[in-house]
């Protein structure tokens, strides 16, 4: 078999190319190169190109399967900040690659564990729809976690 | 840019954009016309009679002038936008020269609003450091002085400057001198506005005139006072600040306008080069603002404003959550609606379950502590070292009523806790029941199994718990025999965290009591059909007593432990014998893991082995200690303890799981306790 190579676009329409047998450790390319052999450009059309290309770093690394387990852990710790991770959680949850988006999600979680109310509803964008008494009220029952 | 001043703090035209901003913008009045009748019912809450004429657009616009910016975002559109409290920002470009050739480069920014262009602007000085020639003109007198500060009064700039600083050689007092420029850009119309010396006020950094010519001013312990010339005197705006070593001024006040500005400015999607750049820059401010004195660095213009980001896809919320602390998790339930319902659901609880504690193995000890006698925990990381977690405390904080609890057993994140009352002819009596979740701290006490409390004189009951993934549910099954009668079989039943209930089950499998003394064999229960069964001991270890059942990856294990006094050894050395059985429930396929013996050691009771097959051991002091079979080697995890008399092994090692379960059936255990509990733990920490 031939190393054919794929062409993905980012929502900022940059291209980008990586080799298919790479590219199809996303379960989503996989399944759109089974379904019409994706000879074109693949859209990606909520993934910025800086997100991207972290993607495709990821996809192109050449571990041993053994060291896999720490290189993706490595990977994720390079990208500290909340927001690039994820962006990048979401971009591997879009294509499908179960194990990026494991170890981006397992990385936010380490980074906000001991977060306030407010601090988490900002890192995740959440609405507080509750009023302050339904937060007294629940927060009353386990303050020791406060 | 004409006006504009380099000084960067003159911005007081913005105050004007809150309200202007709604009458320039056609695109804005337009969509606000449009579903009208609803957003002034509800937003606004002017009463209006539904089915009238329309409102003039004058009154509207005029209205709608006077809200705050974020009842104008709300009121934009009609649907229901999820809004979040959040600021716009927008992150600028390097100037070009500051990252072009020059060496040393220093940068000062100004920034403002032109009114003629409805434009924000920033404006970069960027020079070499060393070669500043660039000095705004200033009053004859200042010209020289380092210590100014440029603010505006009404319509009028103003200058003042401080000294007392430990520079000048004074240690204690202050005295400022404000100016104003009288006639707009005439520097000879410099006048003098006050002129005042404090006495008794150490010199802080003059932050900005108000209107009425007050001075806020940051002191060097970071409190903020506001002081009146007029009547000489100063009142505190905050009291809570400490004396720093490095102290460097931080408090920044300005005028809090609302404005729409920058609503329609592109995305905020960060530009990484710039924000460390800005980092830079923030670095500078200090120097700069001793030898400039001119400039404060500024770069960010903040207004409340919709989210420009979209909302997280609910997997990925859900996927992250999986990963976090059990306390974390309590704490967020709060966070929203939706993550109160997402954590208390069962599904998340067993996705949590699965995701939190594979990702952090641990284990759990609890001991009895060799000098108070009390029982404790402590968690173990489940490394090679098993390493203390000094971050994560398991507090237990009800009491039993002797020296420790016995532990059942635990499973699934909840540990399974009895306890024995008063001495009768053959041993304890069973006092109550307990589940209990350390990681929640919530506890639920069962009612005593039926039989137990019925009828017998001697009691006497076998425990057993876990988790039945099947039915989602924990269960305690119980055993009660007649201590007394070597006759009646024992009644089995089992209690459901579901039910609340025993109910009576048969024992089917075991042979009665007559078969009793004359081998071992492994009584198994089934947690899901709840059928007893049994399993053949390996045949050389089938009348021995001294056996441990364990578990090594998904084998059930065998440990037997010699060398006890009870042979008539008295200490020389430990034998240990590892057996697992290879195939699930065929004991035909018990194979011998390893066979060790240790000359210097004193047997001890195995507690469990680990997953390596690692064998954790109590011995007859108290310490614990982790055998190697490989290396035949051994490390001490606990080394303090002391010869007791009437020793009895109460050291209980386990998997630490976290996990949300009894949530919504258990008690929240007492909090002064807690406290209590908390104190004697850290005790205990000093003095390991």
């Amino acid at each position: 078999m031939s190393k054919k190579t794929l062409t993905l676009m980012s929502k900022d329409k940059q291209l980008f190319n990586i080799e298919e047998h790479l590219a199809v450790q996303s379960v989503t390319i996989r399944n759109m190169v089974k379904e019409d052999g994706a000879s074109s450009v693949i859209p990606l059309p909520r993934v910025d190109s800086e997100t991207l290309a972290l993607v495709i770093e990821y996809l192109n690394r050449q571990q041993a399967p053994e060291e896999d387990e720490d290189y993706v852990k490595k990977f994720v710790d390079e990208r500290g900040e909340i927001p690039t991770l994820l962006e990048l959680a979401q971009a591997a949850l879009d294509l499908d690659i179960k194990k990026l988006m494991d170890a981006a999600c397992m990385k936010v979680a380490d980074l906000i564990k001991d977060f306030t109310l407010e601090e988490v509803r900002e890192a995740l964008r959440i609405e507080n729809d509750r009023t302050p008494e339904e937060e007294k009220a629940i927060r009353d029952e386990f303050q020791w976690a406060f | 840019m004409g006006r504009r001043n380099v000084a960067g703090e003159d911005d007081r035209m913005a105050g004007k954009v809150a309200g202007e901003g709604v009458t320039s913008s056609a695109a804005l009045y337009q969509s606000l016309t449009h579903s009208l009748e609803i957003e002034i019912e509800i937003e606004i809450e002017i009463e209006i009679e539904m089915a009238e004429v329309e409102l003039p657009d004058e009154l509207i616009v005029q209205i709608l002038s006077f809200l705050p910016a974020k009842s104008l975002l709300r009121c934009r559109s009609n649907y229901n936008h999820q809004t979040s409290h959040r600021t716009q920002t927008l992150t600028l470009p390097l100037p070009m020269f500051y990252s072009d050739g020059v060496e040393d480069p220093v940068v000062v920014l100004g920034f403002g609003y032109d009114k003629m262009s409805d434009d924000y602007k920033v404006v970069s000085l960027t020079y070499d450091w060393y070669s500043s020639s660039t000095r705004p003109k200033l009053p004859e007198f200042l010209a020289q002085k380092h210590f100014l500060k440029i603010s505006v009064v009404g319509e009028c700039l103003a200058a003042f400057y401080s000294s007392g600083l430990n520079f000048d050689g004074l240690q204690s007092g202050s005295t400022y001198m404000v100016m104003v420029m009288k006639e707009h850009k005439n520097p000879a119309s410099w006048t003098m506005l006050y002129h005042i010396h404090y006495q008794d006020v150490d010199f802080g950094k003059p932050l900005r005139l108000r209107n009425n010519t007050d001075m806020v001013v940051e002191l060097k312990n970071r409190d903020m006072i506001m002081f009146n010339h007029d009547e000489g005197s100063y009142v505190y705006v905050f009291r809570d600040g400490g004396e720093e070593e490095d102290f460097d001024y931080k408090t920044y006040v300005d005028r809090y306008e609302e404005s729409l500005a920058l609503l329609d400015v592109g995305d905020s999607v960060p530009n990484k080069e710039a924000m460390k750049a800005l980092m830079m820059i923030e670095n500078q401010a200090f120097t700069l603002s001793i030898n400039l004195s001119l400039s404060e660095i500024e770069i960010e213009i903040e207004i409340e404003t919709e989210m420009a980001e979209v909302e997280l896809p609910d997997e990925l919320i859900v996927q992250i959550l999986s990963f976090l602390p059990a306390k974390s998790l309590l704490r967020w339930r709060s966070v929203s609606k939706s993550w109160l319902n997402l954590i208390n659901s069962t599904k998340f609880k067993l996705m949590h379950l699965h995701n939190f504690n594979q990702l952090n193995p641990r284990y759990f000890v609890r001991r009895l502590d060799p000098f108070v006698d009390e029982e404790w925990f402590c968690v173990h990381f489940d490394d090679e070292d098993f390493t203390f977690d000094s971050g994560t405390q398991i507090e237990l904080s009800f009491d039993s009523v002797n020296l420790c609890f016995w532990i059942v057993d635990c499973c699934n994140g909840v540990v399974c806790l009895s306890d024995y009352d008063e001495f009768n002819e053959y041993g304890f009596t069973l006092e109550t029941i307990i589940l209990w979740n350390p990681s929640i701290r919530r506890k639920l006490t069962l009612p005593l199994p039926m039989f137990y409390s019925d009828g017998l004189e001697y009691p006497y009951a076998v425990l057993g718990f876990r988790y039945d993934n099947i039915s989602d549910d924990y269960k305690v099954v119980s055993l009660t025999y007649d201590e007394d009668s070597d006759t009646t079989r024992p009644q089995a039943e089992v209690y459901t965290v579901k039910t609340g209930i025993w109910i009576a089950i048969e024992i089917w499998g075991p042979k009665s009591s007559d078969s009793k003394w004359s081998h071992y064999s492994i009584m198994t229960f089934d947690i899901t059909t709840e059928l007893f069964g049994e399993f053949q001991l390996p045949w050389f270890l089938a009348r021995e007593h001294f056996l441990k059942v364990s578990v090594v990856g998904d084998s059930l294990a065998l440990i037997h432990s010699s060398g006890m006094k009870f042979d008539g050894l008295k200490s020389t050395g430990s034998t240990y014998i590892v057996m697992v059985m290879k195939e699930h429930k065929n004991p035909a396929s018990w194979t011998t893991l390893y066979h060790i013996h240790y000359p210097d050691l004193d047997v001890g009771k195995p507690l469990r082995l680990r997953n390596n097959s690692d064998m954790i051991v109590e011995l007859e002091n108290r310490d614990m200690i982790m055998f190697n079979h490989d290396e035949f080697s051994y490390v001490y995890v606990f080394r303090d303890g002391e010869e007791e008399e009437d020793f009895d092994y109460k050291t209980y090692v386990d998997r630490y799981i976290e996990s949300l379960a009894l949530l919504d059936v258990g008690d929240s255990v007492p909090n002064k306790e807690a406290t209590k509990a908390v104190m004697m733990v850290e005790n205990q920490g000093m003095r390991l």
